[in-house]
């Protein structure tokens, strides 16, 4: 069951419309209920349009502060003063306190939303060490949505071993794989009654994209028995938690770096099982990566799951085995069964 | 009869020639609490990147009356939700504390113009800041300061004096 975390505006209310000045303010909540459920990204450019992602087509803001499709009527055009208001807002009036936000290109609010930002780069030493003059604002609206991984977590498991496999989880951007990811943790951290007990998760959360966490404390549910190291570097961040926490299932998002690989094997080494993201169309495009490239043929992965956004983010095409030598779905999960 | 009025001038004069000189003395100690304070809140900001409403907050408690004033009031102007900058809430807080101190035009002027891009820099603009304001009040507080020796017992005489001086004309 796919659920919406909350039906109403309220969520929408508190923890975006708060960001944004009047008139925007107003407008902005005008969205229908059933637009605000596909609504994806806001997105302000200096001078630009302000325009509104709702289910991956491109509404904007009119001068009278109508929702309309881009491209008719005549668009409101988002000026410096306003853009300065708004970049007050989500720092609190304190630019000066979002050094390693704007180092890292964005900042993650309360309700696990985030803001991307884009601006006059500053370099220390060929280092981007932060942002000045923001010019561009992307807020990207998490949803939190639970219950996706109930029919796939059945299909990582390896019954007999009482464990879940080695998953990656193969994925365009903006298929759902960070939703999947959070989805599968918190029910790898909980349990399925009958199917599985439910285990200790570590979770590196480089980007605070899974658990959204806002001052340490992760604001979507990623089950009992997971523990969080946001902001932390993946290679580092695993072998911290693999000292400090004992968990038995490590899960990450977004692999691709060499030193992710190192810090990879040492987790295989360890026993631990690892749930990892990566962006890709398909297995092909990964095979011809450096780095992912090495772990697919060496088949570090004993399950792979293929996300597409053909019937809408969060489609799963297929959940491959990739034990045998010729690997096959195993789509139906019956199937898996011991 | 003339007794009683002479002594209510007497008494009259000297309380002016105090308050006036007491005032005098004001000056310079608000002008000192505020270098303080802003130290303190440059502090927070530059090792503690505190967040604006919070370096406030701790700043409310920090401070003495009435320059605490100027911190509440900005706090409150900048955390009531209804979305104002910190430049504009400075400018509230700017003149509630202006109805409370001892201040002139000039050491106001001082304080409104830091407010102009507070917090919306990053911590280096921010800590340009701060020098400077340190600098425009430390000045401000040395002439302050030469005022209060030069005048504050001059104030003083002259309540008593001048008490003194008006009950001889009337007699």
């Amino acid at each position: 069951m796919t659920t919406l975390k909350t039906k109403d505006r309220e969520w929408y209310r508190q923890e975006i419309l708060p960001y944004f000045p009047e008139p925007l303010k107003s407008w902005l909540d005008r969205i229908t209920v059933q637009d605000l459920a596909q609504l994806e990204e806001i997105r302000l450019r200096i001078h630009r349009p302000v325009l509104l992602q709702i289910g991956g087509k491109n509404s904007w803001l009119t001068e009278d502060g109508k929702i309309i499709p881009a491209g008719s009527g005549i668009p409101f055009i988002l000026e410096q003063a306003l853009l300065q208001k708004i970049i007050a807002l989500i720092s609190q009036s304190s630019f000066y306190a979002l050094e390693t936000e704007l180092g890292q290109g964005y900042l993650t609010l309360k309700g696990g939303h985030r803001v991307g930002f884009a601006g006059e780069a500053l370099l220390e030493q060929g280092v981007l060490r932060g942002m000045k003059h923001l010019s561009s604002l992307n807020f990207r609206l998490a949803r939190e949505i639970t219950g996706i991984a109930d029919k796939v977590l059945p299909l990582l498991i390896d019954y007999p071993n009482q464990r879940i496999y080695h998953t990656l989880i193969v994925s365009p951007p903006g298929a759902g794989k960070t939703t999947l990811l959070r989805d599968l943790v918190r029910l790898v951290s909980n349990g399925i009654p009958g199917l599985w007990p439910g285990t200790k998760v570590g979770l590196v959360d480089e980007r605070s994209e899974i658990a959204g966490c806002f001052q340490g404390i992760p604001q979507n549910d990623v089950g009992l028995q997971t523990d969080v190291l946001d902001g932390c570097p993946k290679a580092q961040g695993m072998l911290l938690l693999l000292r400090s926490m004992s968990p038995k299932v490590i899960a990450v998002d977004e692999l691709g770096k060499e030193e992710d690989a190192a810090s990879l094997w040492e987790m295989l080494h360890a026993g631990v099982t690892v749930i990892a993201t990566v962006h890709g169309h398909n297995l092909e495009e990964l095979r011809q990566r450096p780095i992912m490239g090495e772990f697919i043929k060496n088949r570090i992965f004993q399950r792979v799951v293929l996300l597409s956004r053909r019937q809408g983010p969060g489609t799963v095409e297929q959940v491959l085995d990739t034990v045998p030598s010729v690997w096959k779905p195993v789509n139906r999960w019956e199937g898996c069964l011991p | 009869m003339k007794l009683i009025g002479a002594l209510l001038i007497l008494s009259a004069s000297t309380a002016m020639g105090i308050l006036a000189g007491r005032r005098l003395a004001a000056r310079p100690r608000q002008l000192q609490r505020l270098r303080n304070d802003l130290m303190y809140l440059e502090t927070e900001i530059n090792y503690g990147a505190t967040p604006l409403p919070e370096a406030l907050g701790k700043l409310v408690k920090y401070s003495q009356w009435p320059v605490t004033v100027l911190w509440q009031e900005t706090l409150s102007s900048l955390a009531n939700g209804e979305g104002l900058m910190a430049e504009e809430a400075w400018r509230h807080g700017i003149h509630s504390f202006a109805e409370k101190a001892d201040l002139t035009k000039t050491d106001l002027a001082v304080l409104r113009d830091f407010g102009t891009g507070l917090g919306m820099t990053n911590r280096h603009e921010q800590l340009k800041k701060f020098k400077f304001i340190q600098e425009q009040l430390g000045s401000l507080h040395s002439q302050a300061e030469v005022l209060r020796a030069r005048h504050e017992r001059m104030w003083r005489t002259m309540g008593i004096l001048g008490g003194i001086a008006l009950i001889i004309l009337l007699y």
